[in-house]
């Protein structure tokens, strides 16, 4: 192998005389002639030579020259080192040991059989290595190829682990489905509750008697109806769904007819979606017999929403929080009266330009969120309740407290029935009263009789004999 | 068009709620397609008709009519930048809940809904409720004042405060549910600072009992007001289809 050398610099005499007199003070005399620079023998082999290297002809370091004359394998095998220790292998190192290496699957043809590189940067070379057996052809991977060592705990734990795995995907058998016990005893107590009902409407029962006490608020009730002021319009919350309409009807019905009998302007509001048609229909046929008229008697506010904090800002401002009215009505112009541009709101600025505030509910935190949030704005005027029964005992403290937050209290059939008899005009609390009352009988005695059962099933589960524990 | 609702009144508005409440009752022989069938029509009902209700009521009159009304020149009004555009725009945030890629935008209106929700019933609670009630549950022992609603006065009064104050202290003492114990676990001897607790969360409990039993009497009381209602609708509608004698 020839290896070419670096032949002397020649430098240009231009160059030379365009240098400064500083810059010639700088340089280093030229003493003597300069040494080649260190190179690197390609590794290009020029047509004729062999590829073997004579280490005899180039310049390699001593111990790189001793190396030759190092023993072989073999002979190092053979000879007896006593004092060494065989190398070994940590267990964990051993595991992590791959057990099938890659190898590869391409052989080395001769030069004259092996491919001509036709595209990149190497085209037109010969012996190219290819690089398809590395990203292309498939191979033995690393991964899964490696060997665990695991003790016999672990293997256990393993078993268990797939036992479990196992267990839950596996299917159940299909357990046969027993026949369905049909609900008798369901059947039986509504069967009996519809019938108690029931028959004193269609067969016109009277058995039970008209209440003659009535309820010691139902008196604070009337008196406080009968002294407001005939110039301020009532407002009625009308707070609850058509699913309680059944009940607040009847409730509220005498309080209605006392209203209108009495004359007094009345204003709807509602804040729910369904409390709007709810009272329109309502009003209208309960003021059909007072001649009330909408938009001369009554005006519909309509739907307030925005929940408890709409109604402190209906509280502190209403015609801000309520801005069209519901169910219009053309006035004497044959302008539509509704809202606030009826005549009968004239003048009402806040909540205590009001005569009165009736809420209807059958919610327990509706009613309690017009006591905190509208209390404060009544300025003295009263705030009565006309609630579902079961409603009831959450908001009589406010009622019944030395500073009442709650002036007025209706809840409950017996209470309906005994108002409407002090307005003189059986209404239909009146009507449902006997089927009422024989529901409410029936009742008492399914739970009287659910009470009994229930503690004689206890006292026979008490005194059972226990079986005694059998000694080993 | 009035003949037409007062046939809608008279005739078809009775039969269909006739036939929506027996669909509804039938749930007494267990949940059947009639049940199903009736209560998908109130939740769809009702679902539409609060959405007309809230664009008819709130959107229109609240906001598209002003917008409307104002124009681009009054929409530069502060007054109208603050009540109309920035209630629009967390309006319009609120919308973007339902967008799956921009639903976070729409959590500052909602942060903004709970926070004043919550500031205003808290604060309506505190003053409106646990001020005046607990008061309330202080009443005076003297015999000489009078119950302003009930009109109780003398020995049957101050029995009745002694009963709310028993009970208000007791049903707190229920809601104590604390125990110390030693440090190896084992709970230490009742003490008569304990038995006292003991015996006021017992008391508490009672009057707890008592309030949910008056309760269900009382929502016993209502179900029972309706089914009345609803069996003499029926009746009365089966009788009005009838002909007359």
């Amino acid at each position: 192998m020839v290896l070419p050398t670096t032949s002397e610099t020649e430098k240009p005499a231009d160059a030379e005389a365009g240098k400064s007199d500083w810059l010639k003070e700088l340089e280093q005399p030229a003493s003597a002639p300069q040494a080649p620079l260190p190179h690197a023998p390609a590794l290009v082999l020029q047509e004729g030579e062999s590829a073997d290297f004579d280490l005899g002809s180039v310049d390699v370091p001593d111990w790189l020259t001793d190396a030759g004359a190092m023993p072989s394998e073999a002979a190092i095998a053979s000879d007896a080192r006593p004092d060494l220790a065989p190398a070994t292998l940590p267990t964990w190192l051993e595991a992590m040991r791959p057990v099938g290496t890659f190898r590869s699957v391409v052989e080395i043809l001769p030069e004259d059989e092996q491919a001509v590189e036709s595209a990149g940067p190497l085209a037109g070379l010969r012996g190219v290595l290819m690089a398809e057996p590395v990203v292309a052809l498939p191979r033995i991977t690393g991964v899964g190829s490696t060997r665990l060592s695991i003790s016999e705990r672990q293997v256990a734990q393993a078993d268990l682990l797939q036992k479990l795995v196992q267990d839950e995907l596996r299917e159940l058998p299909t357990v046969a489905r027993g026949r369905a016990r049909l609900p008798l005893l369901r059947w039986a107590i509504g069967g009996l509750l519809l019938l108690a009902v029931a028959l004193p409407i269609l067969l016109r029962l009277s058995v039970f008697a008209l209440p003659t006490v009535e309820p010691i608020e139902l008196g604070h009730l009337v008196d406080l109806v009968a002294g407001l002021p005939a110039d301020r319009a009532v407002l009625l919350v009308f707070d609850y769904e058509p699913a309680n309409a059944g009940e607040l009807e009847v409730v509220v019905g005498p309080l209605l007819e006392d209203l209108m009998s009495k004359g007094y302007r009345l204003a709807t509001v509602s804040t729910r979606p369904t409390g709007p048609p709810l009272a329109e229909r309502l009003v209208r046929q309960r003021g059909a017999a007072y001649d009330y008229q909408n938009g001369e008697d009554y005006v519909h506010l309509g739907y307030l929403s925005g929940g408890v904090p709409a109604i402190q800002l209906f509280a502190a401002d209403p015609r801000a929080a309520v801005l069209s009215g519901f169910a219009a009505s053309v006035d004497s112009n044959g302008g539509l009266a509704a809202g606030w541009n009826s005549p009968l709101l004239e003048g009402v600025q806040s909540l205590s330009d009001f005569g009165t505030v009736a809420v209807i509910t059958a919610g327990t935190e509706t009613a309690r969120a017009w006591i905190e949030q509208a209390s404060p704005w009544l300025a003295g005027r009263p705030l009565v309740m006309v609630l579902s029964a079961g409603v009831e005992p959450m908001i009589r403290p406010y009622y019944e407290a030395l500073i009442p937050q709650v002036n007025g209290l209706l809840s409950g059939e017996p209470a309906a029935v005994a108002y409407e008899l002090r307005n003189g005009k059986a209404g239909p609390a009146v009507a449902r009263w006997n089927p009422f009352s024989l529901g409410i009988l029936v009742v008492e005695i399914l739970l009287a009789c659910g009470g009994v059962y229930g503690i004689g099933a206890w006292l026979v589960q008490a005194f059972r004999p226990r079986p005694k524990a059998k000694r080993p | 068009m009035s003949e037409i609702t007062t046939l809608v009144d008279a005739l078809i508005g009775p039969i269909v709620a006739a036939l929506l409440t027996m669909m509804v009752l039938s749930y007494l022989i267990g949940d059947n397609p009639l049940f199903r069938i009736a209560s998908h029509l109130f939740v769809g009902v009702a679902a539409g008709y609060a959405g007309a209700l809230a664009v008819r009521s709130v959107l229109w009159p609240g906001l598209i009519q002003p917008v409307l009304q104002a124009g681009i020149g009054g929409l530069m009004n502060p007054a109208a930048v603050l009540t109309l555009l920035v209630p629009a725009f967390l309006a319009f945030l609120l919308v973007l809940k339902v967008v799956p890629g921009a639903s976070r935008l729409g959590t500052f209106s909602t942060a903004f809904l709970v926070g004043v929700g919550a500031a205003v019933v808290v604060g309506g609670a505190i003053t409106g409720t646990l001020i005046p009630q607990s008061l309330a549950a202080m009443g005076t022992l003297n015999p000489a004042v009078a119950s302003p609603q009930t009109g109780e006065i003398g020995l049957e009064r101050v029995v009745n405060v002694i009963i709310v104050l028993v009970g208000t202290i007791s049903t707190l003492a229920y809601f104590r549910f604390t125990l110390r114990r030693r440090p190896a676990g084992e709970a230490r001897p009742a003490g008569p600072i304990s038995l006292l607790g003991k015996g006021l969360s017992a008391l508490g409990r009672s009057f707890i009992a008592l309030a949910f039993g008056v309760m269900y009497a009382g929502a016993m009381s209502a179900t029972l007001l309706i089914l009345t209602q609803r069996i003499q609708f029926l009746w009365d509608t089966l009788t009005g289809l009838l002909p007359g004698p």
